[in-house]
C-alpha cells in the first residue's frame, strides 16, 4: 500500500475500522462485499484516475466472462487467446518499443484509451486475472461469485504492491462470517501497520539517498568504498522499503479480517539462491513457479531435449527469470538482472543435482548466507543502474 | 499459510502503538495552548489555481480564487496558450510589477482554453458577479483545426460530470455551444468523469478538512499569492529580442521553423465568433465586467511566407472585431502590433517583448478605469 498523504492514511484507517465493525455486526457475505467495493472505489480513486479504474474494470469484466466460459468448457484455445490478449495489452502499456511496433493506427484509436490506464497496480491486476483464468481452466476455484472476484482484483491494500493473493484464500476469509471480530488479529494488524510504517517512513528516508546513487558517497568513501557501500545499502533499502509496504498491506487486510499471504521471510538469511527466491517476494515467485516455470518445463518435456534433465531445468530457469526481469522493467538492465538470477539458480542446480539434501553445519550455513547475500547484492546493481553505468560500476568494484 | 511474525508479538506492538497514540492525544488535550490548526483568513490575491480544481468545479479553490480577486479589486485574466508563462514575463506579469497600476492580476490560461471552457464556471458560480475579467482573443483560433470545436481541449478543461449537476440557468446559446463540445466526448471519458466526480463529491465533505487539519502548510504551498507590494523578480521593462536570437526577417524566434505551418486561416468558419458572442452575452447576463483584448497576428510572417493567406487572417481578425463592436463591449485592440518587429515567437504566440507592448495597452485602459 502506498500513501500519498496523511489524510489518505486516515481515510483508509477509518474505512478499515468501519469495515471491521460491520463485518462483526452483519454476518452477510454479500453485504461485506458491497461495503468493500465502496471502500475500494473510495481509496483507489485517490491512487489512480477514475477513467483508469473504469478501463481496468472493463478488462476485468471481459476476463470474468472468459473465466466463466472456461469453467463450463475447458478450452485451451480460449485460455490461450484471452491470456495473449491480456499480455499484449500489458506489453503495449508498459513497453514503448511495443507501442512503436503497433504504430499510429493503434495509438490513435483504441490504444489512446488504453494508454491512459495508469501503470500503478496494473501488473498486480494482471497477475490476479491470469490466476483467475488459469485456475478457472484447471477447475480449482471454489467460487465464481462476481463480487468476490471484483474485490479480489481491486482489493485496495494489495492493489499497488501486492502481496498476490489467491482467489480461494481471499474468498475463504471474506466468507468467514462465523467468527466474531478477533481482537488479537485486529491488534496484530495495527502492530503490523506500525512496523511497516516505521520501516517506510523512518528507516527508508535515512538510507535511500545513499542507496540509489553511489555518487552521494563518492567524496567521503572514494570510488570502491562508494560503489560497494551503495550496493550494500541498496540491498537493505529495497528490502526494507518493499517489505514495509507489504507489512502495511498485510496489517490493513488483517484488521479487515482477511489474511493475505506473506511476501518476505527474512530473505537475506537465505543460504542459497533457490532459498532466496523462497523467501523474497514469495507470492510473485510462487506465481512465476506456477504460471511460467512449470508450463515451460511441461513444454520442454514434450521436445526431444527432454532426456537432458539438467538442460531442461536450466532453460526453464532462464526463461522464467527473463520474464521476471522483463516484468520489472523494459530496459536492458532488468533483463540482465533476471538472467543473473537465472544463471545463479542454474549453477546452484548444477551443483546440487542428484545430491542428497543434508542439513548444513553452522560454518557452511554462515558461508552460504554470506555468498547468497553477495550474489543478490551484485544482482541489485543490475537492477538499480542503467546499462551505460553498469560497466563503470563493475570496473570500480572489481578492477 | 506461513506465519513470519508471531501474532502475539504483533498484537503487543499494536497495543503499544495504540497506547502511544492515545498518550499523545491526552497530552495534546491537556495542554491548554493546544488547539487544532484553523484555516487562516487569507486576505491576499491568489495568482491562479490548479487546472484540476477548476475542471472538477471544486468550490473550495474556485471560491477562494474568485473572492480573493474581488476582495482586492483585482482582475482575472483568461486566455489561451499565449497567456501561459513567458520566460521574461507575460503581459499580466508586467502589470503585476507596475506600481502605477493598483490592481493585481490573477490568471487562468492554457492551450485551447477558449471561452466555452469558462461557460460552466460562469453559469454555475455566483461569485462571478461583479468580477473584473480580461479576456484575451487570439486570432489563431480562427485558423485550421483551432477554428472549430475541439473535444480534446474541452475535455481537458471541463469535467462533463462536474458541471452537469451545477445549478445553472438555462441559456439556449450556451447550451448549444456546450453541446457541440460535449457531444463529442466519448462515453468512456464520461463514465470516468462521472465516477471521479461522484466519489470526489462524497469525499470533499470531510477529506479537504482532514487534509488541511493534518498538513495546513501543504495548502499554503499549493496556493500561490500575488505580491501586493508589486516587487516581483521580473524586469519592469522588456527590450526587443536580441538579433542573434531572433529572425527579424520573418518575425519569429531564430530556432523556429516558420515553414512548418498548418494553421490556415478559416474566415468562413463562424464557430469561434459564435462562441465569443455567447461569452459576451453570458457575461452581461451574469454581471461579469469583461474587457476583451483582441490579440495581434504575425503579419510579417504571413507577408513573407504565405502572402495569399494574409487577407484571410486579416478577415478572421476583422470578424472578431465585428462581434465585439456589434455587441457594444469594451475592448483593447492590439492588432496594430501585428506588423511590429520582435513581437512574435512563432505564428501564434507573442514574445515577452510582444507581451510588454500588450501590457502597455492594457495598462492605459486599467489606469484610466481606476482613475475614473
Amino acid at each position: 500500500m502506498l500513501f500519498t498523504d496523511y489524510a489518505l492514511f486516515f481515510e483508509i484507517l477509518l474505512f478499515t475500522l468501519l469495515f471491521a465493525g460491520c463485518r462483526s455486526l452483519f454476518r452477510k457475505e454479500w453485504l461485506n462485499h458491497i461495503l468493500l467495493i465502496g471502500g475500494n472505489i473510495l481509496v483507489l480513486t485517490h491512487i489512480v484516475s477514475p477513467k483508469s479504474l473504469f478501463l481496468l474494470l472493463i478488462v476485468a469484466l471481459v476476463a470474468y466472462g472468459a473465466g466463466l466460459l472456461l469453467q463450463k468448457r475447458k478450452s485451451g484455445a480460449l485460455l490461450a487467446g484471452t491470456l495473449s490478449l491480456l499480455l499484449v495489452l500489458f506489453a503495449v502499456r508498459n513497453y514503448p518499443l511495443v507501442q512503436s511496433w503497433l504504430g499510429a493506427w493503434w495509438t490513435d484509436t483504441l490504444g489512446k484509451h488504453f494508454l491512459s490506464v495508469e501503470k500503478i497496480g496494473l501488473s498486480y491486476i494482471l497477475f490476479r486475472i491470469i490466476h483467475w483464468l488459469v485456475e478457472s481452466y484447471k477447475g480449482t476455484l471454489r467460487t465464481r461469485n462476481f463480487l468476490a472476484y471484483i474485490n479480489y482484483l481491486f482489493f485496495f491494500p494489495t492493489f499497488t504492491a501486492g502481496p498476490i493473493d489467491t482467489l480461494n484464500n481471499f474468498h475463504y476469509w471474506m466468507s468467514h462470517t462465523h467468527v466474531r471480530l478477533n481482537a488479537r488479529r485486529m491488534l496484530a494488524g495495527v502492530g503490523r501497520i506500525f512496523y511497516g510504517a516505521v520501516k517506510t517512513l523512518l528507516i527508508v528516508p535515512l538510507i535511500k539517498p545513499y542507496a540509489i546513487d553511489y555518487q552521494t558517497l563518492l567524496p567521503s568513501l572514494g570510488p570502491w568504498g562508494a560503489v560497494s557501500s551503495a550496493a550494500l545499502l541498496y540491498s537493505l533499502y529495497i528490502y526494507i522499503d518493499f517489505s514495509g509496504y507489504c507489512d502495511i498491506a498485510i496489517g490493513m487486510a488483517s484488521m479487515m479480517g482477511i489474511r493475505t499471504p506473506e511476501n518476505f521471510d527474512n530473505p537475506y538469511f537465505a543460504t542459497n539462491v533457490s532459498d532466496f527466491w523462497k523467501r523474497w517476494h514469495i507470492t510473485f515467485s510462487t506465481f512465476l513457479k506456477i504460471y511460467v516455470f512449470k508450463p515451460v518445463i511441461a513444454l520442454l518435456n514434450k521436445l526431444p531435449i527432454a532426456k537432458y534433465r539438467m538442460l531442461v531445468s536450466v532453460m526453464a530457469y532462464m526463461v522464467t527469470f527473463l520474464v521476471c526481469g522483463l516484468w520489472h522493467g523494459s530496459t536492458l538492465n532488468f533483463v540482465l538482472w533476471g538472467l543473473w538470477h537465472g544463471l545463479g539458480l542454474s549453477v546452484y542446480k548444477l551443483f546440487t543435482y542428484r545430491k542428497p539434501v543434508k542439513p548444513l553445519t553452522r560454518p557452511r550455513k554462515v558461508c552460504g548466507i554470506c555468498l547468497t547475500f553477495v550474489f543478490v547484492t551484485i544482482g541489485w546493481i543490475f537492477f538499480n543502474y542503467p546499462v551505460d553505468k553498469l560497466l563503470i560500476m563493475f570496473k570500480l568494484l572489481f578492477v | 499459510m506461513k506465519e513470519v511474525y508471531r501474532l502475539r508479538f504483533l498484537a503487543w506492538i499494536g497495543v503499544l502503538a495504540m497506547a502511544a497514540v492515545a498518550f499523545w492525544l491526552v497530552i495534546a488535550l491537556l495542554i491548554p495552548t493546544f488547539r487544532a490548526p484553523q484555516c487562516p483568513e487569507w486576505d491576499g490575491q491568489l495568482y491562479t489555481i490548479r487546472h484540476q480544481e477548476l475542471r472538477d468545479n471544486n468550490p473550495l479553490y474556485i471560491n477562494l480564487l474568485l473572492t480573493s480577486v474581488k476582495r482586492n479589486g483585482g482582475w482575472l485574466v483568461l486566455g489561451t496558450s499565449e497567456t501561459n508563462a513567458r520566460p521574461k514575463g507575460n503581459y499580466y506579469d508586467f502589470l503585476n510589477t507596475d506600481t502605477a497600476v493598483h490592481a493585481l492580476f490573477s490568471v487562468i490560461a492554457g492551450a485551447g482554453r477558449t471561452a466555452c471552457t469558462y461557460f460552466p464556471l460562469i453559469q454555475s458560480n455566483d461569485n462571478v458577479r461583479g468580477l473584473k475579467v480580461i479576456y484575451f482573443i487570439n486570432p489563431s483560433y480562427g485558423c485550421g483545426k483551432l477554428s472549430f470545436s475541439n473535444v480534446d481541449y474541452f475535455d481537458r478543461y471541463v469535467s462533463s460530470a462536474a458541471y452537469k449537476e451545477a445549478n445553472r440557468p438555462k441559456n439556449q446559446d450556451v447550451e448549444q455551444i456546450l453541446r457541440v463540445n460535449e457531444g463529442n466526448i466519448l462515453w468512456l471519458d464520461r463514465v470516468g468523469d462521472f465516477l471521479g466526480y461522484e466519489v470526489d463529491k462524497l469525499r470533499r465533505k470531510y477529506y479537504q478538512d482532514l487534509a488541511f487539519w493534518l498538513k495546513p502548510e501543504r495548502f499554503a504551498q499549493e496556493l500561490v499569492w500575488l505580491d501586493s507590494t508589486k516587487v516581483a523578480h521580473l524586469p519592469k521593462e522588456c527590450a526587443r529580442p536580441d538579433s542573434s536570437r531572433y529572425n527579424y526577417d520573418l518575425n519569429v524566434g531564430a530556432t523556429f521553423d516558420v515553414h512548418s505551418y498548418t494553421l490556415w486561416p478559416h474566415p468562413e468558419s463562424s464557430y469561434r465568433c459564435d462562441e465569443l458572442r455567447t461569452m459576451i452575452r453570458l457575461c452581461k447576463e451574469r454581471k461579469v465586467e469583461v474587457v476583451y483584448v483582441l490579440g495581434p497576428y504575425n503579419q510579417i510572417a504571413y507577408q513573407k511566407v504565405h502572402p495569399a493567406e494574409l487577407p484571410k487572417i486579416q478577415e478572421v481578425s476583422a470578424n472578431f472585431k465585428q462581434v465585439l463592436e456589434s455587441e457594444g463591449v469594451s475592448y483593447i485592440d492590439c492588432t496594430d502590433l501585428s506588423a511590429e518587429p520582435g513581437v512574435f515567437a512563432d505564428w501564434q504566440h507573442h514574445t515577452s517583448y510582444g507581451a510588454y507592448l500588450i501590457y502597455q495597452k492594457i495598462k492605459n485602459y486599467v489606469v484610466e478605469k481606476e482613475n475614473r
